[in-house]
Formats: C-alpha cells, sequence, structure tokens
C-alpha cells in the first residue's frame, strides 16, 4: 500500500476499508477519520441501485467526491474499498 | 454500692489493660454515663436493657452477613448428561448456521454494488480528476433536476373521499 500511495499526485491521506465497513488502515489527513469512512460506505451504499447501463456491460471503477480544492477518490479493489484523499486543483476554467 | 460492682469492674477493665472481661463492642459514652449516675435500682434494668441492645446489634450484624454471603454448595446443581450434551451442540451448530446464513444474504444486500473490483489500483486512484466542463455539466444537470423535482406539486381534482354503492 505504502507504494502505491506514493505514486498517488496530490495525495493528503488515504483510507482502506473492508467490506464490513470496519476501517483496516488510516494515513495522513484521514487518520482515524471513522466518521468519513462511515459516509462513503453510506454513499456507495445509497447510490448501488443506479446502473450505468441497462445490460450492465458497463459499471463504475471510481466514485469522487469533489470539494473546491479537495477531493475523495474511491475505489474497490480486492473486496476493499480505498479512499484517497486528493488536492485538487482545476487547471481549465470553470464555464459559468 | 451494691449492684454497681459490675459497672465498677467495667470502668477498671476499661481503663486498665485489656483483659479476658474486656467487652470488645464498647457500650456508647451516653449509657455509660446513665449506669454510672444511676443508683443500684435503676442500674439492674438498665444494663439489661443495653445487653438486649448489644444482642439485638450483634444479631443484626449477624443478618447482614448471611444476606450478603452466597451459599454455593446449596445451590442445586444440574448435571448434563453426555447424549444431552451432544444434543445440545448440534442444536446450537445447526442454529448458528442458519444464522450465518442468512447474516451473509443480508451483507450481501447492503455491500457497496456501485463500483466494480478494479485488479490495478493505483492508476484508478492516480487517475486525473474530473475535467472542470465535465463537473459543471454535472452540477447544471442536477441543479435543473433538483429545480425540476421542486416543481412537481399535486394537483387537486376530485374529492379527497368517494362514496361507493351509495345511490
Amino acid at each position: 500500500m505504502a507504494q502505491i500511495i506514493e505514486k498517488i499526485p496530490d495525495i493528503l491521506g488515504t483510507l482502506v476499508i473492508n467490506e464490513d465497513g470496519a476501517v483496516i488502515s488510516s494515513t495522513g489527513e484521514l487518520q482515524n477519520e471513522e466518521h468519513a469512512a462511515k459516509s462513503v460506505m453510506s454513499m456507495l451504499q445509497a447510490s448501488s441501485r443506479g446502473q450505468l447501463t441497462s445490460d450492465g456491460s458497463q459499471q463504475f471503477k471510481r466514485m469522487s467526491v469533489v470539494f473546491d480544492t479537495f477531493m475523495y477518490v474511491v475505489t474497490l479493489s480486492n473486496k476493499r474499498v480505498y479512499v484517497a484523499k486528493r488536492g485538487y486543483n482545476p487547471q481549465e476554467p470553470v464555464l459559468a | 454500692m451494691g449492684c454497681c460492682c459490675s459497672s465498677e469492674d467495667e470502668k477498671l477493665s476499661q481503663d486498665g489493660d485489656p483483659d479476658e472481661r474486656t467487652r470488645l463492642i464498647l457500650p456508647n459514652p451516653v449509657s455509660n454515663s446513665q449506669v454510672n449516675h444511676s443508683d443500684s435500682y435503676g442500674s439492674v434494668p438498665s444494663s439489661i436493657a443495653q445487653q438486649a441492645d448489644e444482642q439485638s446489634a450483634l444479631s443484626r450484624i449477624l443478618m447482614q452477613t448471611a444476606n450478603n454471603v452466597i451459599d454455593v454448595s446449596a445451590i442445586e446443581t444440574h448435571m448434563v448428561e453426555q447424549h444431552e450434551y451432544i444434543d445440545r451442540a448440534t442444536q446450537y451448530s445447526s442454529r448458528l448456521t442458519s444464522i450465518c446464513h442468512s447474516a451473509s444474504v443480508l451483507n450481501k444486500l447492503h455491500r457497496p454494488a456501485l463500483l466494480v473490483d478494479v485488479p490495478a489500483l493505483d492508476r484508478v486512484l492516480s487517475a486525473e480528476p474530473i475535467s472542470a466542463s465535465d463537473l459543471q455539466f454535472i452540477r447544471n444537470t442536477s441543479d435543473h433536476a433538483a429545480a425540476a423535482m421542486r416543481k412537481v406539486v399535486v394537483t387537486h381534482k376530485e374529492d379527497l373521499v368517494v362514496n361507493f354503492g351509495i345511490p
């Protein structure tokens, strides 16, 4: 996990959650953020009803929660939910 | 002094070294002074009353101790027979299996099914963030959807209560 974290640009913190919603490891700004883990899990559960395509050929790989200066990137791998908090600075000017 | 000798003895033993006649529970000073000041006729009933008080105090302590003690040997023991033990073990294990099965089904229902399991974790986490124009598009669309949802109203057209089968 440490090598993976080093590769992520603008990383501020990480969370690893097992499928029961328990935090396995936490680093950086997300250290001991049980509440954030709970929120992420409930967001995933709330949005699990939707389907990208009717035949299910395409599926979501990543959920991004974007704020003004940072964002949470959530993905599922090996039955574990990985949450990365990354700095966010939009390159393109925001259109009105 | 007559009958008061007993109180004199008491006084001596209290003042001097403790011996076999020394009382373990000292009488309270109020009752003691009463004994010393009373005459030979009054001292007899007061010492009897004191003794009775002491007896009741002792029996109260005994009662309290008995209440605080749990007599384990008096509790009936239920011996579990060998076949009964095996029966119970099978019953419990079958009950556990059924509970675990339903729990795993429940867990599957609550499991986040939105995301698909990806092997290349680092690539997904390190990928470029969503483009600003896409984000703006999503925000506009969700704003429009929310505005449309707010405009949904129920129009009242017919009576709320309708009578059936009444001519």
